[in-house]
Order: C-alpha cells, then structure tokens, then sequence
C-alpha cells in the first residue's frame, strides 16, 4: 500500500463507500473486495514495472467508475416489479376480505339493532315523494295491518341487511381467493418480502378508523336532522370498523416499536 | 499483444455464461476471475473490472455461488465456488450458446454470396 498522502486507490474506495447503499455489512464486504482488487491490480502493475503510483491509477482505471459498480450493485437490491405485483395483489385481497367480512358483521349487529329498536332505527324514513301508489302496492304484498310508510321502512331495513350479507359473502370469497393466492406465492422460488411489513396495517388502520369516524358521523346526523330514523344502519357498522381500526392500529405499533435501532445507535451504546 | 477491445455491451447476456465458466474449473476470488477472463480472451472485452463484483453476488443470490472469506494472504478476499444448481445453470447455458453460436455462425457463412453484388440486366 503506498504510503503517500496521494492514493488514488484510497480516494476511489472513499468514493465507493459514499456510492454503495445496502446493510452496513454488505457494504463493507463489497468494500473489502473491492479494495483486495485495487491492490491485487496495483501489485501487478508494480510486478510489470510501473511506478507504484501510476499502478494505482491503472488499477482504478481498469476498476471503472464508482457509479457504475453502485448502479449494479443497487439494480442486484432492487425488488422485483413481480415481487411487488404479488405482494400488492395478496395485500388488496386481504383487505378486501377483511373489509367483506367487516361490512357481512355489521348486517348481523343491523338485524339484531332493528330486532330490537324497530326497523325505523335502521331504515331511512321514506320521504312523500317515495310513497307512490307503485311503490305501495309493492311493499304493501304480502303485508297485514301496517300503513306503506311501515312498509317501506321494513323493506328498506331488510335491503341493507341483505345487500350488507352479500358483501360478507364476497369477504368470504375474497378471504379464500386470498388464501390460495398466499399459497400459491409462497411457493415462487426465491420470492423476496417485497413490501413492507406495516404497510398494510398502515393503510388498514387508517382506513377502518377514517370509516368509524364517518359512520359514527352519520349516525350523529340521523339523530339530530332525521330524529334518529335510519341512524342504526351507521351505528351497527361503525363498531365494527372501530374495531378493526385498533386492531390494525396495534399492529402497526408492535411493527414501529420491532424496528431496530440504526446501527450507528447501537455502537454509542456499546462504547458508552 | 492485445487484440481488438469490444465494448462492454456486445458482452451483455454473455458475461453470466463466462464468469460460470471460470468458476466451474475451481474456486476463486474476483480479482483472479477477472483476470482469467482479461488473460483468455487476450482482452478482448473492455469492461469495467469492478462491475463484474455485482454479478457475482447476484450470482450468490441466485444460489448459482456461494462464497467464503480468506484471509491467509493477509489480505480478505472473497472466494467464490459454484453449487451445483450453478454448474445445472453452466451447462444450460452452454448449450443455449452452441445453438445460438451455431446459427449466427451459419447465417454469416451463407452470406458471403448474398451480399456479392448482383447482376443487373442494363
């Protein structure tokens, strides 16, 4: 190793460490390769009769520019567009599982809510305008002893209950559509965790919690402009989202608070 | 003397199937691969010595390599060896560049009197 204060050797391995990005560790075993290269080429310029600082700017020379040795080693790191397509698809099929099965719960708290407070809890009261002679006589079928204006709210009642089912059923077959996609992926050779681990309770947290809030916002609403008629169909989801909004939210938190410290923490402590 | 230097592209696609090629004859450290590939093709490819590093770990990555650290010469150095699913890989890519060799070879073989300028009727 030459020891003038001139090295081109030391300042390309300077500009190398400043270029490489990656885990400290595979930093400093690129480093030190390429700094056994740098005096392995530089000794055999030497050995071929150059002076020993000409054979340093050979070896650099014939190393190549900083750039290009990062660029590969960053395009090596990088994370397949495949690997993230995966990734991405299993994470919106949970979701949209998750979310199925949230709004397939709730059908079961707005039938048991208009079990017990009455079908005007969880329908809307229809406005005059809706209570055609059409729309009577078809919600008045099969019905005794009630008025249409009953009528419509026990149909609008069962409606939401009803279509809140078919979204569970769609969770339940995005639930499966995701299990066997999970399944599937796992089974790729070489599949890297594309996506980061909190970023799906990232979004899921913020999701179900921006939903509790409106549909709590909702049921406040039908409360105080409506006299409370069809407030149930909000306040049965909005427990439901509530929940899963802390459940995603504490998942997040275990996931921030797993994170290590960076490295550099870790050596002050030691050295203290 | 060194032959005629060819740019580091006309070896793009090429390079995984020397460096395997190297590294199937016994294990090695960059700057020894490196310079078998300058020494064997009498430098023929002008490639930036250092970008060959990052093939070889996309190589390990692959499972094509593994490596260990040595350290006897009083310098580390990084020794490569090719696993078995690399020596699978080698050979596969021997073959892909016989038939690839091959017919490039054949085209340009039947060319030569393609390109003799053809006669024309004044």
């Amino acid at each position: 190793m030459s020891t003038s204060d001139v090295s081109p050797v030391e300042d390309h391995l300077d500009a190398l460490l400043v270029a490489l990005d990656g885990a400290p560790r595979q930093v400093r075993a690129q480093l030190a390769e390429a700094e056994a290269h740098l005096w392995d080429a530089t000794a055999e310029g030497v050995a071929q009769g150059l002076e020993p600082l000409e054979a340093e700017r050979r070896a650099v020379a014939r190393f190549g520019p900083v750039a290009a040795v990062a660029e590969g080693e960053a395009a090596r790191q990088r994370v397949p567009l495949t690997s993230l397509g995966r990734d991405a698809i299993s994470s919106v099929l949970g979701l949209c599982a998750v979310g199925g099965l949230a709004i397939g719960a709730s059908a079961v708290l707005t039938w048991a809510a208009g079990a017990v407070w009455g079908a005007r809890f969880v329908a809307t009261d229809p406005g005059p305008g809706a209570l055609t002679a059409p729309n009577c006589s078809r919600w008045l079928a099969g019905t005794h002893g009630v008025t249409c204006r009953q009528a419509a709210i026990a149909d609008w009642a069962h409606d939401t209950v009803l279509v809140r089912s078919a979204a569970g059923l769609l969770g339940v077959v995005a639930l499966v559509a995701w299990f066997g996609w999970r399944r599937w992926a796992s089974g790729r050779r070489g599949r890297p965790a594309a996506l980061p681990p909190w970023l799906v309770d990232t979004v899921a947290a913020v999701a179900f919690g921006v939903a509790a809030v409106w549909l709590l916002g909702l049921g406040a609403d039908a409360f105080t402009v409506e006299a409370g008629h069809g407030a149930g169909q909000w306040l049965a989801a909005a427990p439901v989202a509530l929940v899963l909004a802390v459940v995603f939210g504490l998942r997040l938190l275990a996931h921030l608070r797993r994170t290590h410290p960076p490295v550099w923490a870790s050596v002050e402590v030691a050295q203290t | 003397m060194a032959s005629e230097k060819l740019r580091p592209d006309k070896l793009k696609g090429h390079l995984d199937l020397l460096l395997l090629e190297i590294l199937a004859e016994g294990p090695a450290h960059g700057y020894a691969v490196i310079t078998a590939l300058r020494d064997r093709t009498d430098g023929t490819f002008d490639l930036p010595e250092g970008t060959v590093y990052p093939a070889l770990h996309r190589f390990e990555d692959a499972g094509l390599l593994t490596s260990d650290w040595d350290s006897r010469s009083g310098r580390r150095r990084r020794i490569y060896r090719v696993t078995p699913r690399g020596r699978l890989v080698l050979a596969d890519e021997r073959r892909q560049w016989s038939r690839f060799a091959a017919a490039v070879d054949a085209v340009l073989r039947g060319s030569v009197p393609a390109v003799a300028p053809a006669v024309v009727a004044p």
